[in-house]
């Protein structure tokens, strides 16, 4: 055998064997103050709501939406096939199934950004993997679709794109006229997780509309 | 700085066609210069008497994976940043089982097909109109498909994961396997007659 394959098979078996003594992620690793402020001040958790709506709009798989608002305000409104999982109840079990999917983008979203970061805070502290907060939370992302404005004639080919994607998105999640929207109902029957931290381990789950 | 540069924002979005351009690009570049071009070379694999193919790919995937390993190790890579495609069990299956005929029966996949077009090689260019009528029927016919091919998604799930064993320990048994068949290749390849192309 030529002594180049001889040496190429060598180093393949040295790094290959040596990937075996690299150490586990530590799951405590969060921890440490100093890398806990580097992910916060880190954007990169913020997905755009125009993405989501893509997602949504061209039912892209994997993709988990959770609205952590309080119930009060989740059975108001919310955006559809989102799950409900208040924050008092992310650590329950069934949103723990929901949370630990793998594979799946598990995107949080509330009024704001406020309580969804801090559920992302709490998921990426127990080592969540693909975990995210949708960018100006539900505010921003009504506004986007309501308030969507026409770039008009001189806007560049990007801008009028968006905006047609963005009255393709309104025309997807609502229906009727303008400054008379009303939501779309959900297809199938809401996913609405209420097991408070104060109640104990989490047995049931509920569902509504 | 830690990779992925674009989805961390160190490249912007904007590059991404020109990128995939650039790699596209390269990638075509290095199948013709390894002889995947020809399709009697792809064919060896089939009968045996060349396991080019099956070696170039290896090393490429096993090159990648330690190197993937070593990087998210090193912090210069974050893993969770990297997509993963979604594994739908039904449409991977029979997707594999077509593709494998046609590439039995053609000679070529679709991206030796393009390399063999390149240097106007009159079989591959026949086979890239085959691959657009394939590409058109099945755009055509594709309500009459979708149900199986959204079917049975398991999201971005992995071997490592579905066998629950650490990624590391995956990648070496991995290495072990490309090696067994690098080794198997070039016996197979000394007992099957040698075919002059």
């Amino acid at each position: 055998m030529n002594w180049k394959y001889i040496y190429a098979i060598g180093v393949t078996l040295v790094l290959g064997a040596g990937m075996l003594f690299l150490p586990a992620k530590d799951p405590d690793k969060l921890g440490h103050p100093e890398k806990m402020l580097k992910l916060i001040l880190d954007s990169s958790r913020y997905i755009s709501p125009d993405a989501i709506n893509g997602w949504l709009m061209y039912d892209e798989p994997g993709l988990v939406l959770i609205d952590v608002r309080p119930a009060s305000q989740a059975m108001s409104f919310a955006i559809p096939e989102s799950v409900h999982i208040p924050l008092d109840s992310l650590l329950s079990g069934p949103a723990m199934d929901i949370l630990q999917q793998p594979g799946a983008d598990k995107v949080f979203y509330s009024n704001e950004t406020v309580l969804a970061d801090q559920a992302w805070m709490i998921c990426k502290r127990l080592n969540m993997d693909r975990i995210w907060v949708m960018e100006g939370g539900l505010n921003e992302w009504s506004d986007l679709l309501l308030h969507t404005k026409d770039p008009g004639e001189a806007a560049s080919a990007e801008d009028k794109e968006m905006y047609q994607f963005r009255l393709a998105a309104r025309e997807f999640f609502f229906s009727g006229e303008e400054g008379k929207f009303k939501a779309r109902p959900f297809k199938a029957p809401r996913r609405m997780i209420q097991v408070p931290l104060e109640n104990g381990p989490a047995k049931k789950e509920k569902r509504g509309h | 700085m830690t990779g992925p540069l674009i989805p961390m924002g160190f490249i912007p979005e904007s590059w991404n066609m020109a990128i995939a351009f650039l790699l596209g690009v390269t990638f075509g570049f290095v199948l013709e210069a390894s002889g995947f071009s020809s399709s009697r070379k792809i064919m060896g694999t089939f009968f045996g008497y060349d396991f080019v193919v099956m070696r170039v790919f290896f090393t490429g995937a096993i090159t990648a994976m330690v190197g993937i390993i070593y990087f998210d190790y090193m912090g210069w890579l974050d893993l969770s940043m990297l997509y993963i495609n979604p594994f739908f069990v039904y449409s991977a299956i029979l997707g594999g089982v077509i593709m494998g005929l046609g590439f039995s029966l053609g000679g070529y996949c679709p991206g030796t097909s393009f390399a063999g077009v390149a240097i106007g090689k009159i079989d591959a260019m026949v086979f890239t109109v085959g691959l657009g009528i394939g590409i058109f029927i099945f755009s055509e016919l594709f309500p009459l498909f979708e149900g199986i091919y959204n079917s049975h998604n398991m999201a971005s799930a992995t071997i490592y994961g579905i066998l629950g064993m650490r990624n590391v320990v995956f990648g070496f048994l991995l290495i072990l396997a490309a090696l067994a068949m690098f080794f198997a290749g070039t016996y197979i390849e000394k007992k099957v007659k040698k075919v002059e192309y």
